[in-house]
């Protein structure tokens, strides 16, 4: 019986902290201090207290500039250094710096975008009161946060890409395939929880906006559908070149090429407990995954330190097919294997 | 669900890839309208002809196994989940009776073959 060397686990440099700081700290927080000094700037066209709240029969929470502008950078600045230090300590993984930088960068875009939104027309006022509608500035932070905040996570360059030398380690599972056999696991998986969740938050808000005839506000249920059926209805593909997991809607995508494979064994994970949560996820620990159910899980570790996870049925086949072709991958057609191995 | 070929073997990759979904669906590993890969992803993933794996779909189709339908590709139908729940407890009563009375597997097989011939 044959093993191969067990994998070192040194903990490799997390790459591109330059351009994670840059798009994770530096614009950002650019962004939310811009939107500071321009609504500082305002200052004396604006009334004593600024509407800072609207319900449906207009504005009903008040304060002063000064109280708002620390209230947004107290909320938001902690939030951007923490998704900072998550991309430059545990990103390695391309998925982690992209949330990092996608995140920080949405965030201070909207709270950018509502601050300024919200105070452009409450200038030349004397009473916060008398301010309008303020619906469609709204809705426009969210489109233009969402746009930049994509913007940025599509800007995260991907990981250096380093070959694994080694086979998956001996006793990790495998599938007997013959020299001339060719294999692919392919299983869809979908959480009908998450849909029906979603699904009746989708309903009650757009009944909210329906009755509340604030129909700028559909942007929400809108985001809402296409949140659902993106990040709970997957395909995870192993095949010979590599796994591919992505939402049947086509994006988000990642391909982890057979060439970076380490070795894949299964787990169980809890959503709530590993990661905080639902849907495409980092955990503490740096595990990038799929986690849309608790329970059976396809774990996959690649070079580079970087560790991947998909909730998955049937995860064990998943993870033997890609040992076994990863094996055929580092060193080519060998003897058939004996059976039963 | 697994999909393996073998062009070396004698038959043809069109019926391997059929035998292998009717038997995913006999053993329950392919639900009542569950929808199998498409041609176009599959045959990448195996390095297939295209219309290799539409000629398995199309056998399947008209088996009455499962569904073409434009734009979702094979589903696979009601029709075909029905009765395997009986066929496959009667298999597993042959193999207790043929392991409490210390048959082989090759004997268990070739009194199956004579029955099903």
């Amino acid at each position: 019986m044959t093993t191969g060397r067990p994998h070192q686990a040194t903990p490799a440099t997390v790459a591109h902290r330059g351009v994670s700081t840059l798009l994770g700290l530096v614009v950002p927080l650019g962004i939310l201090a811009t939107s500071t000094l321009v609504a500082s700037s305002w200052r004396d066209d604006l009334p004593a207290q600024v509407a800072i709240h609207w319900g449906s029969d207009g504005p009903d929470g008040f304060s002063s500039l000064t109280t708002l502008l620390v209230i947004c950078a107290a909320t938001t600045v902690p939030v951007v250094v923490a998704l900072w230090a998550l991309a430059v300590w545990k990103g390695q993984a391309r998925p982690a710096r992209q949330l990092s930088a996608g995140l920080s960068v949405g965030l201070t875009t909207f709270v950018a975008g509502i601050t300024v939104g919200t105070l452009a027309p409450q200038r030349g006022l004397t009473d916060g009161a008398d301010v309008g509608e303020v619906g469609g500035a709204m809705a426009l932070a969210l489109v233009v946060a969402l746009a930049l905040g994509l913007g940025a996570a599509a800007l995260t360059p991907r990981s250096t890409p380093t070959p694994e030398a080694d086979e998956p380690r001996g006793d990790a599972p495998r599938i007997a395939l013959t020299d001339a056999e060719r294999a692919v696991w392919v299983r869809r998986t979908s959480s009908s929880t998450g849909i029906l969740v979603l699904g009746v938050a989708t309903a009650l808000v757009t009944v909210a906006v329906v009755v509340g005839n604030s129909w700028w506000m559909l942007v929400v249920p809108a985001a809402l559908v296409l949140l659902i059926v993106a990040m709970f209805s997957w395909v995870v593909t192993v095949d010979s070149t590599g796994l591919t997991v992505r939402s049947t809607l086509g994006l988000p995508r990642r391909h982890l090429p057979i060439a970076e494979v380490v070795d894949a064994t299964v787990d169980t994970v809890s959503p709530m407990r590993d990661f905080g949560g639902y849907g495409w996820r980092i955990s503490p620990d740096g595990r990038t995954g799929v986690v849309i159910r608790a329970g059976e899980t396809l774990e996959v570790r690649s070079t580079g330190d970087r560790r991947f996870v998909v909730t998955v049925d049937d995860a064990a086949t998943a993870a033997a097919l890609l040992n076994s072709l990863a094996d055929r991958a580092r060193s080519g057609p060998g003897p058939t294997p004996a059976p039963g191995t | 669900m697994l999909f393996r070929i073998d062009p070396t073997a004698s038959e043809p990759l069109f019926a391997q890839l059929a035998r292998q979904v009717r038997l995913g669906v006999a053993r329950g590993d392919l639900a009542v309208g569950e929808r199998l890969p498409s041609a176009r992803d599959l045959a990448a993933s195996l390095d297939l002809n295209v219309h290799t794996v539409l000629r398995a779909y199309q056998e399947l189709r008209d088996e009455g196994l499962v569904d073409l339908r434009r734009g979702r590709g094979a589903v696979v139908t009601a029709q075909a989940g029905a009765d395997f729940a009986a066929l496959r407890s009667a298999v597993a009563d042959l193999a207790a009776e043929s392991r409490a009375l210390h048959l082989s597997p090759e004997t268990t097989l070739a009194l199956l073959k004579e029955a099903l011939a």
